[in-house]
């Protein structure tokens, strides 16, 4: 799966929040394959971790800790400025916030990994790329996390895949709905 | 996933041993998983990719060999590459049209890795992309749209590394670099690979080279070698000369391109320790490199991730540029030609 859909670039590492495997990238030194690699320097106590645009170039979305030290939440702005609005649901206290996000490939909808239900499990979650209620992403039993880039969402836009903590796959709709195990038939042979 | 978003293919192996298994499944979970191909590897995982028109998978490494095979199955996979006892694949890639695979084998002889092409349904045999040479190494290669391959490799077999453009059935390669330059930048050998991407439309390739001890270059040269490299921008000595960033596609990208204004982004170090800035460049080398970026706060690390938005033709970067360890967002014109503005104030 992609490790990233959106156009975003990442030139310095993400801070404690962000720092499980394959998410937000840290300031890549070059490697034979192209794979971004290290992280060149300590980061600073940066406040925006991370930023994309969606497909129609109207809405930059990023994670920030403005609220929490630590914390990072979902935003979305226009272009040209002005008022940013929070997309993330909101957060308890202790809960390290978002760990990585997705835009749908149709730009309307973001798909979200965040420790929401209990701290450091972390789950999927969707939101409109202008607010509204976030949904969970169903799946059958809360076997710890969902890693971070073990997701996608489907070129339609209509439905997300993913691993759950088990190896297994399941896909479910983007906008909520009951899960599918992909995987059902395949007893024994971990995904 | 399929580019059709219908199906989702995956690998996996009974209880962590055994061969890998690659397997497609519509992603409405409307039929059970389908075995198509299964790939004999002990360690590690299987690099596959499916085509751009949603029917085939490639999969393989090794001496095991690289396949192809019907994402919905009905056929056995087909080996792709040639049959050298001993030999084996080194890295592959899919061409950009998604019609052929390139990779890197020693089949030819065992001593050196030369570049071949197949295609993807195997209804050709590979063939060989330039010379085999004793102990020469591909050290990168990038499949263009033009249908051209730009790979950098030792023709002679030494640390001196050159930028070739082939096609296959094509004849010899053709030399981009200026015979003078290295493509491996000396602090880069053993560690990191050349910089090298192909414009968007196949026509260009950029590729970083070192001109002399501790001075290295962005270039542009076209892929055909219809005329020399230009220099786009020097590259100040620093280990880092230009940064690896994942692009839309989720692979890595050095640049990023805007097609509409021919011009690429890129970061890069002024100095070892200096902060990471933004720079913007016609791809044709017509006009000077500009720096995006106003001046950051002292000890500011620099720029820490950038977006280009070629529909309004705006680069949006984060960096602490106006207060130490507080990164904000800013706006900037793609060519430069206005200050950055910031749109997020935290």
């Amino acid at each position: 799966m992609r490790t990233r859909s959106s156009a975003c670039v990442s030139l310095l590492a993400c801070i404690a929040p962000l720092a499980s495997p394959a998410g937000a990238q840290g300031v890549a030194l070059r490697t034979g394959s192209g794979t971004p690699s290290q992280s060149l320097r300590e980061p600073s106590t940066a406040d925006v971790y991370w930023l994309a645009l969606n497909r129609d170039e109207n809405r930059i979305v990023y994670l920030a800790d403005r609220v929490v030290d630590g914390q990072a939440r979902l935003y979305a702005v226009r272009p040209s400025g002005g008022q940013s609005l929070e997309l993330s649901a909101p957060f308890a206290s202790g809960r390290s916030g978002l760990s990585d996000f997705e835009i749908s490939p149709a730009g309307k909808s973001v798909l979200y990994l965040a420790d929401h239900e209990a701290r450091a499990r972390y789950e999927l979650y969707s939101v409109g790329i202008d607010g509204g209620a976030v949904v969970k992403i169903s799946r059958p039993q809360l076997t710890g996390s969902i890693n971070r880039g073990a997701y996608t969402i489907t070129p339609d836009s209509e439905r997300v895949v993913f691993l759950d903590g088990q190896s297994k796959l399941f896909s479910a709709p983007l906008a909520g709905g009951s899960h599918v195990d992909l995987s059902r038939s395949l007893r024994g042979i971990p995904v | 996933m399929t580019a059709d978003g219908s199906t989702a293919v995956f690998e996996g192996r009974s209880g962590g041993s055994g061969p890998f298994r690659f397997c497609s499944v519509p992603v409405d979970g409307s039929a059970a998983p389908l075995e198509i191909g299964v790939f004999p590897q002990a360690f590690g995982y299987v690099p596959f990719e499916v085509t751009p028109d949603s029917s085939m998978v490639v999969y393989g490494l090794g001496q095991e060999g690289l396949f192809s095979v019907p994402v919905a199955g009905g056929t056995p996979p087909i080996r792709l590459n040639g049959g050298l006892a001993g030999s084996g694949i080194l890295t592959w890639k899919l061409g950009l049209d998604g019609a052929s695979v390139v990779y890197v084998s020693n089949e030819a002889r065992l001593d050196a890795g030369d570049l071949f092409v197949v295609p993807v349904d195997g209804s050709a045999p590979a063939t060989q992309v330039g010379a085999s040479i004793a102990r020469q190494f591909i050290a990168s290669f990038e499949p263009a749209a033009s249908g051209r391959i730009a790979f950098v490799t030792n023709p002679s077999a030494t640390s001196h590394y050159d930028l070739l453009s082939g096609e296959a059935m094509a004849g010899a390669p053709v030399l981009l670099n200026d015979p003078g330059d290295n493509l491996v930048i000396p602090g880069e050998i053993g560690s990191w690979g050349p910089l090298l991407v192909n414009t968007p439309g196949g026509t260009r390739s950029i590729f970083a080279a070192s001109t002399g001890p501790g001075v290295a270059a962005l270039f542009s040269a076209p892929s055909d070698g219809s005329t020399p490299a230009v220099e786009l921008a020097p590259l100040i000595d620093s280990s880092i000369p230009v940064h690896v960033f994942p692009s839309v596609d989720g692979r890595a990208a050095e640049l990023l391109f805007d097609v509409r204004r021919q011009r690429a982004v890129f970061g890069a170090v002024a100095g070892e320790d200096g902060p990471l800035q933004l720079f913007s460049v016609p791809i044709d080398g017509s006009a000077a490199a500009v720096r995006l970026n106003t001046d950051f706060t002292a000890g500011s690390p620099g720029v820490h991730y950038f977006v280009l938005a070629p529909r309004i033709g705006r680069v949006f970067f984060a960096a602490d540029q106006r207060e130490a360890g507080v990164t904000e967002l800013f706006s900037v014109p793609i060519d430069g030609s206005k200050a950055p503005r910031r749109i997020v104030n935290l």
